[in-house]
């Protein structure tokens, strides 16, 4: 036992030195006087009567967390979608499905930063690939329309690169699942009868339900996170459009130098978030039987 | 009969139709990065734009990789990556492994918290770990952002190499044991050389979460000589060179690159690594 702790003690230092102190640091700090200011001169915590709480009322949270709900709800839904999509027409495929699969995979490896310029490039008003492709196909009468600048399109544009980079995570662990399902039950429920579509919903979807659930947090918490797609593509505008939690309290804090501010931004994100899990919870009981 | 079969076979051709234009889709992007790479600004800028590659120049790639700015970024960032992907390896390797074999109180409570980590907003971590590591002397230094590095990829490396353990038969721990192998020499001369291609996945993970890495990176390191090249790109294509969309895509492939060879090489590792832990329950 003795044996077992000291192999886990590494490990347990580095993240509680560098995940866990810094978030209860955060969560003591949203109730305290907290600024660059602060901090260059040394002082530590003093109570400010909910202050940064305040602050963050007034400018905006509640229009920053329905741009991250609209975000992540619309990010993941699109990508399960596809994903879904991809992976039952790969699992189709005797042949060829290892090269597909990791033609799939690609846009997966390609860097943040990189996947916000190249879409920028894309969505680029005058030269911009998508514009002359829409108004080939006749979809949009202004060859030059603004995509990214424009309040109205301008979350779709963060969402199409974010789930451009992302579906690729949903396609590998969803095929991972349906290539495990007992083909005995498929076979079965075939030979009963079932059409495709009754196979999938009835056999498929059940035996599937752990890994889906487990992916689906697991996406709706980076799309939470996701800061620089979005930071580099439209800095959180035009008129704050784009401004979802994260890249809302990385503002309030390095931009306004007012890091008590930023920090309870990120205090109402867990609290959202560990309430959504607890919801979810109680009706899959996913975090029951580790 | 032969209309189930017709029948088939249009379905097929629906179903290649529809995947081929999805593959369209999704490669896209990355073609036209590579071939944006090797087009001068003048033909870039043209409209109709020119959707077949050209290969005249390389002028991008002689400018970006003889730029000294580029290559210290560059650098940083291959020291950065390979110093996190040493420690989150031997850090996940032995919690992977105590994890795996070991009982012991408070055990299911850290496993939770591995799993439930990624509900903590990186940008309160950060907004800490400025305060923080200005008095450890850790800002602008590679050990400080490698260390946040490390703690972002730490819960899911844990949490693969533990799964991958469990994989391998307990029996092999008892026999060596019986032969007279202490329990840190079981672990590295019997369970470590089967849990290699575990590792393998991890750092390849590891490296790909820091290579990709751009918040903790623009806060931490603020000096020139410091940057890593997410934050040195953003730096430079957002700013000044904003139109400069030849350089753009030459260095969004430069970028790319190691990481897209990384992948494609290792990918088979990579699958079985990410999808291990949660398929197999």
């Amino acid at each position: 036992m003795l044996f077992g702790y000291s192999l886990l003690l590494p490990t347990f230092v580095v993240f509680a030195l560098v995940v866990l102190y810094p978030i209860i640091h955060g969560v003591v700090m949203s109730f305290s006087d907290y600024t660059y200011i602060t901090v260059a001169k040394g002082k530590g915590f003093s109570w400010n009567n909910f202050e940064n709480y305040k602050t963050i009322f007034q400018n905006g949270l509640f229009k920053q967390l329905g741009t991250t709900l609209a975000f992540t709800i619309l990010t993941v839904s699109f990508e399960l979608v596809l994903g879904m999509a991809i992976a039952l027409m790969l699992e189709n495929f005797n042949s060829g499905s290892g090269l597909l699969r990791s033609l799939f995979l690609m846009p997966w490896t390609i860097p943040s930063i990189v996947t916000a310029l190249l879409w920028s490039w894309l969505f680029q008003a005058q030269f911009g690939v998508v514009n002359f492709f829409l108004s080939r196909l006749g979809l949009i009468s202004n060859a030059n329309m603004e995509w990214i600048q424009n309040p109205k399109t301008a979350l779709m544009t963060v969402i199409v690169a974010n789930v451009w980079r992302q579906t690729p995570y949903m396609l590998i662990m969803l095929l991972a699942a349906l290539q495990n399902v007992r083909t005995d039950l498929i076979e079965a429920a075939t030979i009963d009868g079932a059409s495709g579509v009754a196979v999938f919903w009835n056999v498929k979807i059940p035996a599937i339900k752990p890994v889906l659930g487990t992916t689906l947090i697991t996406c709706v918490m980076s799309s939470f996170q996701q800061f620089t797609i979005i930071y580099n593509m439209t800095n959180g505008g035009p008129v704050d459009k784009t401004t979802t939690l994260s890249i809302g309290a990385y503002k309030q804090a390095f931009t306004n130098m007012n890091l008590g501010a930023g920090a309870s931004i990120g205090v109402v994100w867990m609290v959202i978030l560990v309430v959504g899990i607890s919801i979810f919870n109680a009706k899959t009981k996913r975090f029951d039987n580790i | 009969m032969g209309m189930v079969t017709r029948k088939k076979r249009s379905t097929k051709i629906l179903l290649w139709v529809f995947i081929a234009f999805l593959l369209v889709a999704f490669l896209f992007p990355i073609y036209w990065m590579f071939i944006g790479s090797l087009k001068d600004n003048s033909v870039l800028m043209k409209t109709p734009p020119q959707l077949y590659p050209t290969f005249q120049t390389v002028e991008n790639y002689k400018t970006v990789l003889t730029n000294a700015k580029y290559l210290r970024y560059i650098l940083n960032s291959l020291i950065v990556a390979t110093g996190t992907v040493v420690i989150d390896l031997v850090l996940a390797t032995l919690a992977g492994y105590s994890l795996s074999r070991y009982r012991y109180p408070g055990r299911k409570a850290i496993m939770i918290l591995l799993l439930s980590a990624q509900i903590f907003p990186v940008v309160v971590i950060i907004i800490s770990l400025y305060t923080f590591f200005r008095k450890l002397n850790l800002m602008n230094s590679y050990l400080g952002l490698m260390l946040a590095d490390v703690a972002m990829s730490l819960p899911l490396s844990v949490w693969m190499l533990m799964s991958f353990v469990d994989s391998v038969p307990k029996s092999l721990d008892e026999a060596a044991h019986i032969d007279g192998c202490s329990r840190y020499m079981t672990l590295q001369l019997i369970v470590m050389p089967l849990m290699k291609p575990g590792m393998l996945a991890v750092g390849i993970y590891a490296f790909l979460q820091s290579w990709d890495d751009y918040m903790l990176g623009l806060v931490i390191m603020t000096k020139t000589t410091m940057k890593t090249l997410p934050v040195g790109i953003a730096e430079t294509f957002m700013g000044e060179f904003g139109f400069d969309y030849a350089g753009m895509m030459t260095i969004s492939v430069v970028a790319s690159l190691p990481v897209l060879l990384l992948f494609l090489v290792f990918q088979k590792y990579m699958v079985a690594g990410l999808t291990g832990g949660a398929v197999k329950e």
